[in-house]
């Protein structure tokens, strides 16, 4: 194996993860390549310094304690929350009846209302709404304005 | 027994509604899911937040697990994708908040992500006084948080969970050369940057 292919095998030698003939050509080359062998050793330190050790610090009991206390505090909050939200879903057993009504009922209002479109016009009334949601948001806009001006203002003096 | 015996027989006790299992369950698996969370996204709270969801997932999802795969291929699975989808939030979030603060048409040169970059050692001061410091646990967490995700993520199941390369297969879906090619770009950027602080 030439040297660029070993030196690409070795954070898997490191970890043993090649197959033993491969594991011990890598180990013969080593002993006789000392370029190879430089960058394992470079490896092996970098790999060795990126301890479990080093990076995990131990937590005390009381952390574990509490991680599974809070497991089982969320897990009772879903199952609560779980129960408000089924009493507003329908009984699985009367799905397919409901969706066949519903299906029934497009088919009676799509034939009833075939061929008359009508146009899409924006009532008056929601017109006024519309502009009136415009002005809200513009003034929100120089409230906005107006506040940071003055937070600037008391920055400057201050 | 061996350890997966162990998680079979736990499991089937949960599907039967035994809680005690339930806490056994836990009580084996939180250090793991903890850390490899942490490792994963740098921040304790959030790490215990997605390690306890992952924990929730296992509880709320039992009756799918067929055994096929073992419940540690299982378990890094679901803890995956919780980390996934927590840094495509992040990604998202910060993509967000960047963009709202910059001029108009500046955004398309700002497609790297975390993905793309090796920290700047010259951005962290004089080296010399890192090291003395102790501070060389900031170093490689920084090292570390910088990898891209794929190589990141195999390193740490590699690495820190110490599992086999076939068994970052099972959970990962990836083949086994591509996981390896992983592993080696993975430890040369890791080395590299270290090597910029002379560690
Ligand atoms: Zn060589």
């Amino acid at each position: 194996m030439e040297c660029k292919k070993i030196q690409q095998s070795l954070a898997s030698y490191y970890y043993r993860e090649l197959d033993i003939p491969v594991m011990s050509e890598i180990a013969r080359h080593l002993e006789t390549c000392p370029m190879c062998r430089t960058a394992y050793i470079e490896k092996r330190k970098t790999l060795i310094l990126f301890s479990k050790e080093e990076l995990e610090q131990e937590k005390s009991s009381a952390f574990w304690q509490d991680f599974q206390y809070q497991v089982y505090q969320k897990l009772e909050a879903e199952k609560t929350a779980g129960a408000w939200w089924r009493s507003l879903l329908i009984p699985r057993r009367l799905v397919p009846a409901l969706a066949g009504a519903i299906a029934l009922l497009f088919i009676i209002i799509s034939s009833t209302r075939l061929g008359r479109r009508e146009p899409e016009i924006i009532p008056a009334d929601l017109q006024i709404v519309q502009e009136l949601e415009l002005m809200e948001n513009y003034e929100l806009i120089q409230d906005l304005d107006l506040l940071e001006n003055f937070s600037e203002a008391e920055q400057l003096k201050g | 027994m061996e350890s997966k015996d162990v998680d079979l027989q736990l499991i089937e006790r949960i599907k039967n509604g035994d809680q005690a299992a339930f806490g056994l369950l836990l009580g084996k698996y939180q250090k793991r899911a903890y850390y490899f969370c942490l490792h994963l996204v740098s921040q304790p709270e959030d790490a215990k937040d997605l390690a306890q969801e992952g924990f929730i997932r296992v509880f709320k999802n039992i009756h799918t697990f067929r055994g096929i795969a073992s419940f540690q291929t299982w378990f890094y699975q679901i803890l995956l994708n919780l980390c996934r989808s927590y840094h495509r939030h992040h990604y998202l979030v910060n993509r967000f908040t960047f963009n709202f603060s910059q001029v108009a048409g500046e955004d398309e040169d700002q497609e790297r992500t975390l993905e793309n970059s090796i920290p700047d050692p010259s951005s962290e001061g004089d080296p010399q006084r890192l090291i003395d410091n102790g501070d060389l646990k900031r170093l490689m967490d920084k090292a570390l948080a910088a990898l891209p995700r794929q190589q990141k993520e195999i390193f740490i199941l590699k690495h820190f969970e110490e599992l086999k390369i076939g068994e970052i297969s099972g959970i990962t879906g990836l083949a086994e050369g591509t996981i390896k090619t992983h592993l080696f770009r993975a430890v040369q950027k890791l080395q590299a940057a270290l090597k910029e602080f002379k560690v």
